[in-house]
């Protein structure tokens, strides 16, 4: 007869093996199947840019017209629906209780104030090999502080979840952007 | 077993046998018993607190490592690399427990480093795939995951580890301006473990730290179930908070040989002391009249006020518990929270300040003196110091407080020293040779109450 704690024991390790195993297959499925999306990003932190190990960044918040407005201001979860634009931007025209059944759409949190409603969405940080990361140097961020790049990110969107593909600048990955800046020994390249 | 005991007694043999009370024979049977008492669960707490060590440096450095995020790794490989740090730390983990290994060491570690693993494995992943950071979510996983293991493997150090990670979950809930249910829902699931190992064993390093780990962890608690807006219910809730600790040490760890193993009776007596003395300022009260202005809200009032019933009810029962073993002393600094309810009602019905604070500094002052007297009637020199320090504080406070000219307090201060070597010289003559061991029974704060 199988005891007790080998049964809490085998249900412990699977729930522990579980649960990242889920992570990895939703968001593989979601790299899979989902359709991409480009958000532009607001000029990198203006303190942090590269934290060694990742990139912060931050999507600009979205506003759009809601269908009722709202008695109190209040935060909520709900569906936020995109339109792509020929370069494939996205951008938000409706915010909806329910997962509409058709198109592109996210699940957000939605700041609602009387008609309106304001979409911030969470993704907001890229991570970078350590070594690439700091040898990026300083004038690479200085240039990503700045502002004087254009970046934006890639996400990919299936039925309300979305997982991040890339961050580019200059319309190249990051990683390649920061090497090809950076010399074969580490010295810095040109300012972009 | 302490050495310290033994290292005296071992100290007094010559003196014993040289004065006919022992026998030379008698003299070396206590030598050979006593040679190593204690050194055995010494060099076990040492092996275990060095596994533990060694097993938590070794999962972190792996973590770090593979936070490096190397470019050169696919995602399969990095998720591959993730989970099989966490089927070594399971392996291991059913090896000892399957294997019933009887290491103590060995179970704390293994404990610890799956612990860890568990965490890490959902913490690369989510940084292999760039999840936003949600740390409450992840903490809440983390714990819920962790739970199982802390009953499997028996372990001291899991549950050390979950109780500082459910403060850690109660602290991120709190900054996100969500309710103080999840802090109090997540501390259930290892109380029945808490409160299994207090009844076997409330003596050894492992559970004492536990509690010791507890107790801060509850007055976090206490904090985040308590709306910062309401300062009113805070000064209730502490009050009741400290006296609880404090009676429930007093009952159930009062007889630790050492202070460190009262750790019930050391948080809620220090914090008694400190809201005591916080609150025999005219400063502190005005504050809370101030922000006393404030319309009542019941929704976030009620968690503070759901604490603040359970405390008076808790410090009645404890209270009386005390009065059936004897021990009224201990109502002096259990009826704490009684007090400060007292004086915080009287405040609120006169609109004035002055009858609290005098209220407070009279406790203080009974207080210092009751603990004074027990000392010395005891033969006490730490309870002596102990109620000395009480009532310096006091009065140094008072003396900054008012507004007498620096000739009179600086003489002031001189007599109180004065008073106070002169007294401690006086102890000292007075007990030395009575009690040898005199400082070794480990009094905690307000044992002379």
């Amino acid at each position: 007869m199988i005891q007790v704690k080998t049964l809490v024991f085998a249900a412990a390790v699977l729930c522990q093996l579980g649960v990242p195993a889920w992570m990895i297959l939703d968001r593989e499925s979601i790299l899979r199947d989902g359709v991409r999306v480009k958000f532009r990003v607001e000029p990198l932190d203006p303190r942090d840019a590269v934290l060694g190990r990742h990139v912060r960044f931050k999507i600009p918040a979205s506003e759009v017209t809601l269908d009722e407005a709202a008695e109190t201001p209040s935060q909520v979860r709900a569906y936020g629906v995109l339109e792509l634009d020929q370069k494939g931007f996205g951008r938000f025209t409706a915010v909806r209780d329910e997962p509409p059944e058709a198109g592109v759409y996210l699940g957000v949190r939605v700041r609602r104030e009387g008609k309106t409603g304001t979409i911030q969405l969470p993704f907001d940080r890229y991570y970078l090999p350590e070594g690439v990361a700091s040898e990026a140097g300083a004038g690479q961020k200085q240039a990503l502080r700045s502002g004087m790049v254009e970046a934006h990110v890639t996400l990919r969107v299936h039925r309300g979840d979305g997982v991040i593909e890339g961050l580019y600048v200059r319309e190249k990955p990051i990683l390649d952007y920061l090497k090809a800046r950076t010399g074969p020994n580490g010295e810095e390249g040109d300012m972009p | 077993m302490s050495r310290k005991g033994p290292d005296w007694l071992l100290g007094e043999l010559p003196d014993l046998v040289s004065r006919g009370i022992l026998t030379p024979d008698a003299a070396d049977r206590l030598r050979s018993h006593y040679q190593d008492a204690g050194r055995p669960a010494a060099r076990q707490l040492g092996l275990t607190v060095t596994a533990v060590f060694g097993s938590a440096l070794i999962g972190l450095g792996i973590i770090l490592v593979l936070a490096y995020n190397w470019e050169e790794l696919s995602r399969t490989l990095r998720a591959a690399i993730s989970f099989s740090i966490l089927l070594i730390a399971q392996g291991a983990a059913g090896w000892v427990v399957f294997r019933s290994v009887p290491s103590r060491s060995w179970r704390e570690g293994t404990a610890c480093f799956w612990f860890l693993a568990v965490g890490s494995a959902m913490a690369l992943i989510a940084q292999t795939y760039h999840i936003p950071g949600d740390p409450s979510r992840f903490l809440l996983t983390w714990m819920l995951l962790a739970v199982p293991l802390v009953y499997l493997m028996r372990a001291e150090s899991a549950a050390a580890l979950y109780l500082v990670g459910v403060t850690v979950l109660g602290g991120v809930e709190s900054d996100a301006g969500e309710g103080p249910l999840l802090y109090w829902v997540m501390l259930a699931p290892v109380a029945p473990y808490l409160w299994s190992l207090l009844r076997r064993d409330r003596q050894s390093p492992g559970p004492v730290l536990l509690v010791w780990i507890g107790a801060v962890s509850l007055i976090f608690g206490f904090g985040f179930s308590i709306s910062e807006s309401w300062d009113h219910l805070h000064l209730a809730a502490y009050a009741g908070l400290f006296s609880v600790l404090y009676l429930m040490g007093r009952i159930w760890f009062g007889q630790a040989p050492r202070v460190w193993q009262g750790p019930l009776q050391c948080v809620g007596g220090l914090g008694i002391f400190v809201m005591a003395f916080g609150f025999s300022y005219g400063d502190a009260w005005q504050r809370l009249g101030r922000l006393g202005a404030k319309e009542w809200n019941w929704t976030d009032a009620m968690p503070g006020m759901v604490l603040i019933g359970t405390c008076l009810a808790l410090s009645v029962i404890l209270g009386w518990l005390s009065l059936l073993q004897g021990r009224p002393q201990r109502l002096l600094w259990g009826s704490f929270g009684a007090v400060a309810f007292l004086a915080h009602a009287l405040m609120l019905a006169l609109e004035s300040t002055p009858v609290p604070v005098s209220l407070l500094n009279l406790y203080l002052l009974v207080a210092g003196v009751s603990v004074l007297v027990r000392g010395v009637r005891r033969e006490r020199i730490g309870t002596v110091n102990l109620g000395m320090l009480i009532l310096a504080a006091l009065v140094g406070a008072r003396f900054f407080d008012t507004d007498l000219g620096l000739m009179v307090r600086g003489i002031g201060f001189i007599l109180l020293g004065a008073a106070f070597l002169s007294a401690n010289a006086f102890l000292v003559r007075r007990f030395r040779g009575l009690r040898p061991l005199e400082d070794e029974t480990g009094q905690t704060p307000g044992e002379g109450a």
